[in-house]
């Protein structure tokens, strides 16, 4: 197939959010404060985004400048855009509290229990943006070029993706850490593995 | 019931789901009685009507056993506080 093209690249790093290289939050040392600070940088208008878990909340922003008015993603159709997100510990911090609510309160909140799934971010993707494209959720114990490659290329070229949300998001343990691109296709790729590499081990 | 008892139900009930929803930016005072509690109104969704069906079993210990009755229900604070009302 022809090359791979990164259009644009976010990161969010326990508190600091950059679009391009572009910073529109800076942390606060409070995890809470600074996806609140990142989300409100957005200017986007979505109640149902403080009532979300970690995990959802650090997709939603690392994504959301893509679908800004002038985002790189929205020339594409709704069911040409997919996903790819990979992370280390998925939603176990929400299972974590899940749990903890469940033992010492004998029931748990079904606004909780929803967000017991590693997947359940890409969705709340899905929701916020009409989106209906092809998707991947992956867990590694760390960024996974290669397979994140693999996979953004089977979206685009077998399942008619025209762009892939693609990037690794992780939150456990009092650090929230994102990085997410848009790969497309064109005649001048400049996606490999070293460069994936450099973003990563540049961004975390 | 008098009417200071279901007034005072009813801003309970307004500040009950403010505090379990996270509806943040709400007040007691900002939630008309008779405001839809889904679309237009306060923009519920389906999970918050599984909260709604919790909060109304451990906080007022009235129980939702058929969906339909939860349409019913669930359609804003003064149906609900009707419903818990009945039913306690």
């Amino acid at each position: 197939m022809e090359g791979m093209r990164i259009l644009s690249t976010t990161t969010y790093r326990n508190g600091r959010f950059t679009v391009d290289g572009k910073e529109l939050a800076s942390s606060t040392g409070d995890i809470d404060q600074d996806l609140t600070n990142a989300w409100a940088a957005m200017k986007v208008e979505l109640p149902r985004f403080v009532r979300m878990d970690r995990n959802s909340k650090l997709v939603s922003i690392a994504a959301a400048p893509f679908f800004t008015a002038e985002g790189i993603i929205t020339k594409y159709p709704k069911d040409r855009i997919g996903m790819v997100i990979m992370g280390t510990h998925g939603s176990m911090e929400t299972d974590q509290r899940y749990l903890d609510q469940l033992l010492a309160e004998n029931h748990a909140s079904p606004g909780l229990f929803v967000y017991t799934l590693p997947n359940i971010a890409m969705g709340e993707l899905s929701i916020q943006h009409g989106l209906h494209g092809s998707g991947l959720c992956l867990l590694s114990e760390a960024p996974d070029v290669g397979q994140l490659r693999d996979a953004c290329e089977i979206l685009l070229r077998d399942h008619d993706m025209e762009a892939v949300i693609c990037g690794w998001a992780n939150i456990f343990a009092g650090s929230a850490v994102a990085t997410f691109m848009v790969v497309t296709t064109g005649k001048e790729g400049n996606w490999d593995n070293d460069e994936l590499e450099r973003i990563f081990n540049e961004h975390g | 019931m008098s009417t200071d008892n279901i007034t005072t139900l009813r801003q309970d009930l307004k500040a009950q789901i403010i505090s379990h929803l996270n509806l943040e930016g709400r007040t007691v005072e900002s939630i008309a009685d008779d405001m839809p509690l889904f679309d237009e109104g306060l923009g519920l969704d389906s999970i918050d009507v599984l909260e709604l069906i919790v909060l109304m079993d451990k906080h007022y210990g009235v129980r939702i056993a058929d969906p339909k009755q939860g349409r019913e229900v669930f359609q804003s604070v003064a149906t609900m506080a009707d419903h818990i009302q009945a039913n306690r």
